[in-house]
Order: structure tokens, then C-alpha cells, then sequence
């Protein structure tokens, strides 16, 4: 065989830069996505999948009618509170946890319960003790949300460079300092990681125990839709939902991330 | 006079491999010790031993209360902070007021060659400015105690003077006691009063 004169053959090299590739790669899923949505619908029948253009008429009429504005912003203030009543216990917990043994090893049965026990088990004492409405749902959020900060923070604080701890204390740093000027930028990562999780799941368990008992919110309406058959309604929720989610962590987590991580670039 | 650190009998070993052994030492307030021998010999764990960060096997150490300033081998920034903030943040924790910090690290970074570099951080710095910002964050806290591992690594001949000469200054302006790990006798040559030469954990000069 004749070696080729021109050497070996490199791959062609695309002439997208990374950010323009991610975008277009990102829409094409989207696409995709819908795609897939409205082959599911064509095939399960209306009654079961909405089609995507039915869904988006029924998103402008919430819209229109005000039952979004009744619904969406208590859940929102709902899903807030929760994710900082117990993002912060988490997280204040998972610093103590990584900074002391002692306080780690304490709290894992409380961690090992509030991680398998099933979100619905929650809900249902959290109903007993607190009854229906806002308390209750902040509540059942809370509580779900906090042992997965708590574990990102601590597993985040296993990670934090040793060397970094040792230079505080050479130059005796006060606990506060060696808190914010150390641990809080080597959890970065971790903990974005976390809040990405904990956005989801939040949403998730506020429109579930609102779903079950709540009177307003959009895990309410779901059930008022689902009640009513009013698929197109239902589908518009879920969609609210997931644009939800998409919102925070484009809007608000990626921004947060790209600034903690700015000494990180060239 | 009372020695600014004072070794008793230390020893320290990882399992059954010997670091040191039975090391007696007084070092005065002021004094300058240059600390040589070949690589893995215990010299660096020595200067861990005399700041506190490893406890002795045996015997023990007095060291007076005064502040430390620390140059490592791999020079320890904090990545996320600037050039500037990386010495500030100790002088601050030395009980520097805001504005007090800010003037001296500014002056040490004069010092030092590294005016407008104040806002960039350590991964946009070179090897040998990074290793001049922690030597302006050691000298910069007035240290009454300096340990230096290996400071002059990484330097250009040029750059290396320059640091010597400023180390030397900050030695005649007032009295801090020095501690300096370097594989080149030369480095101290003008400087150090003392010399501990490592050559086996039991022979120690």
C-alpha cells in the first residue's frame, strides 16, 4: 500500500465554536422532545396525551383566564421557601458535618430516615400534624430537600484541598473566614450540583403535596384538571412545571455557577 | 535572652521509617538558620514540626506565640482569590484594619514587581509570580517567626537576588527569626547565621 503523500488524514474539524454546538445540539433535543410528544399523543389518544399545540392553546387561556397568576406564584413562593428553609439546614448542617466527626456521625440516622423514607409517608404525617395549605407543603419541602444539600455539602467538604485548611490555620484564620474564604468557594462544585437536584426535586414535591393538600397552587390545579379530564390543562401544568425548572437553572444557577468558577478560567 | 523556639529531644517517624531523632535545638530571636541536605531527608517535615502542623513522635517544642509567616514548596494561594486578596486575607485575620491591609499588601506587591497584577487571579499568573505573592503574604504579616521551604524555586537568577535582597532588608529592619529550606547552600550565603545540615535522621549538624 502507497503511503498517502498528504500524511495521515485528520478528522474535519467542525467550524462551531463549543457554545455554538451546545446550542444547536440543545434545540435539536427540544425538537426532538416534541417530536416524541406528539407521536405518543397521536398514538395514546387524546384522552391520555395532549398534543403539544392543544397543550400551548391551553397554556395561553391559563394565561388569559388569570388561573395561572392564581396558581403559579403562591407555588413559586411555596417552592422558595422550601428550597431555602431547607437548603439552608442543609447546608449549615453539612458545614458542621465536614468540619466535626462527631456532629457527622450524629446526624446519619436522622440522614438515613430522611432519605428512604418515601416522600408520600411525608406528606401524609405532615398533613396530620400541620393540616392543608402553605405550612404544610413549605414544610414537606423542606424536609425532602435538605439531605441532599446536606450530603453534596458534605461530601463537598471531604474534597476541600487539606493544604488550603493548613494555610488558614498558619495564618489563623477565624473560623468565619476560614468558612467563606475557604470551604464555601472549594463547594462550588458540589453544591451546584446540589441545586440543580434540589431545584427539581422541589418542584416536583411542592406540586405533589399540593396535588394532595393544597386548595391554590399549581399541584391543585393538576388535580382539579385531572379531576375534570381537562387534559390539554393538565398537560399546560406539567409544562409550566418543567419550564420552571429550565428557568431557575438557566436564568439563575448557571449565572451563580459561571461567577463562582471565574478564577477557574484563563 | 529566651530562644524564640526551642527543641527537646524531637523525634518523629511514619511507621517504622525515621524521620528525625532525638534533635536538640535553641534558635534565638533574629536568627537565620539555612536548612540544607539532599531531597526526602526530613527537612520539610522539620519546618511542619516547628509550625505546628505535626506533632513530634518525642521530645517536645516551645515556640513563642508570635505570628508565623509560611512560604510552602508549592506555594498555597487561595485559587479563587486575587493576587492582592491572597494577602490581605492573612493580614486581616492578624487584626489589620480594611484599609491597613490594603496599603501593605500593596506595598509588597510594589516591592516585589508585581503592581498591576493586584486583580488577577493565581491561575493567570506566572510560576514565578505566584511564588513572589506568597512570599509578599509571609513577609507582609510581620511575622515574628518566617519558615521559608524552597522559596527561591521557580525564580529567574534576576528575580532570585531581588527576593534574597528583599529578604535581607525585612531580616535588618527588625528582628524575626528565620527557618529556610534550600537545596543551594549558596542561597544564604550572606544571610543565614546558622547552618543545620540533615544528612540521616540521626545526624543532623
Amino acid at each position: 500500500m502507497k503511503p498517502n503523500p498528504k500524511g495521515p488524514q485528520k478528522p474535519a474539524e467542525s467550524s462551531l465554536d463549543p457554545g455554538s454546538r451546545r446550542k444547536i445540539f440543545t434545540f435539536l433535543g427540544l425538537l426532538l422532545l416534541v417530536m416524541v410528544w406528539q407521536i405518543a399523543s397521536m398514538i395514546a389518544g387524546r384522552l391520555a396525551v395532549a398534543a403539544p399545540l392543544e397543550t400551548f392553546r391551553a397554556l395561553l387561556g391559563l394565561v388569559s383566564s388569570g388561573e395561572f397568576q392564581r396558581h403559579f406564584w403562591i407555588s413559586l413562593r411555596r417552592i422558595l421557601a422550601g428550597i431555602l428553609i431547607g437548603g439552608m439546614a442543609g447546608f449549615v448542617l453539612g458545614i458542621l458535618a465536614g468540619l466535626k466527626k462527631e456532629v457527622r456521625h450524629l446526624l446519619e440516622p436522622l440522614r438515613w430516615t430522611a432519605m428512604s423514607i418515601p416522600p408520600v409517608t411525608v406528606l401524609v404525617l405532615a398533613m396530620l400534624m400541620l393540616g392543608l395549605g402553605s405550612v404544610m407543603v413549605v414544610f414537606v419541602a423542606s424536609v425532602l430537600l435538605a439531605p441532599i444539600i446536606y450530603i453534596n455539602t458534605v461530601k463537598g467538604m471531604d474534597l476541600v484541598d487539606r493544604r488550603l485548611v493548613e494555610l488558614a490555620g498558619i495564618y489563623r484564620f477565624p473560623v468565619w473566614m476560614r468558612i467563606r474564604h475557604v470551604y464555601i468557594p472549594a463547594l462550588g462544585a458540589p453544591l451546584a450540583a446540589g441545586m440543580i437536584q434540589v431545584v427539581c426535586s422541589g418542584v416536583r414535591v411542592v406540586v405533589l403535596a399540593e396535588l394532595m393538600g393544597a386548595g391554590r397552587g399549581m399541584g391543585a390545579a393538576l388535580s382539579d384538571a385531572g379531576t375534570n379530564l381537562d387534559i390539554p390543562t393538565l398537560f399546560a401544568w406539567i409544562l409550566l412545571s418543567v419550564l420552571l425548572v429550565a428557568v431557575f437553572e438557566y436564568l439563575v444557577l448557571r449565572p451563580v455557577q459561571h461567577y463562582m468558577e471565574r478564577w477557574n478560567r484563563p | 535572652m529566651n530562644p524564640v523556639v526551642r527543641l527537646k529531644g524531637v523525634g518523629k517517624w511514619y511507621g517504622s521509617h525515621r524521620i528525625i531523632e532525638g534533635l536538640d535545638l535553641a534558635v534565638e530571636k533574629g536568627e537565620v538558620v539555612g536548612i540544607v541536605g539532599p531531597s526526602g531527608i526530613g527537612k520539610t517535615t522539620l519546618l511542619r514540626l516547628l509550625a505546628g502542623l505535626e506533632r513530634p513522635c518525642s521530645g517536645e517544642i516551645v515556640r513563642s506565640p508570635g505570628r508565623i509567616g509560611y512560604v510552602f514548596q508549592e506555594t498555597r494561594l487561595l485559587p479563587w482569590r486575587t493576587a492582592l486578596s491572597n494577602i490581605v486575607l492573612p493580614l486581616l485575620a492578624a487584626g489589620f484594619s480594611g484599609e491597613k491591609a490594603r496599603r501593605t499588601a500593596l506595598k509588597y506587591m510594589r516591592l516585589m514587581g508585581l503592581s498591576g497584577f493586584e486583580d488577577c487571579f493565581p491561575s493567570q499568573l506566572s510560576g514565578g509570580m505566584v511564588r513572589r505573592v506568597s512570599l509578599s503574604r509571609a513577609f507582609a504579616v510581620r511575622p515574628e517567626i518566617l519558615i521559608l521551604d524552597e522559596p527561591f524555586t521557580g525564580l529567574d537568577p534576576e528575580n532570585k537576588d531581588s527576593m534574597k535582597e528583599i529578604l535581607g532588608k525585612i531580616i535588618k529592619e527588625r528582628p524575626v527569626t528565620v527557618f529556610c529550606v534550600t537545596h543551594y547552600p549558596g542561597d544564604l550565603e550572606s544571610l543565614a547565621t546558622r547552618r543545620l545540615s540533615f544528612s540521616s535522621p540521626s545526624r543532623i549538624q
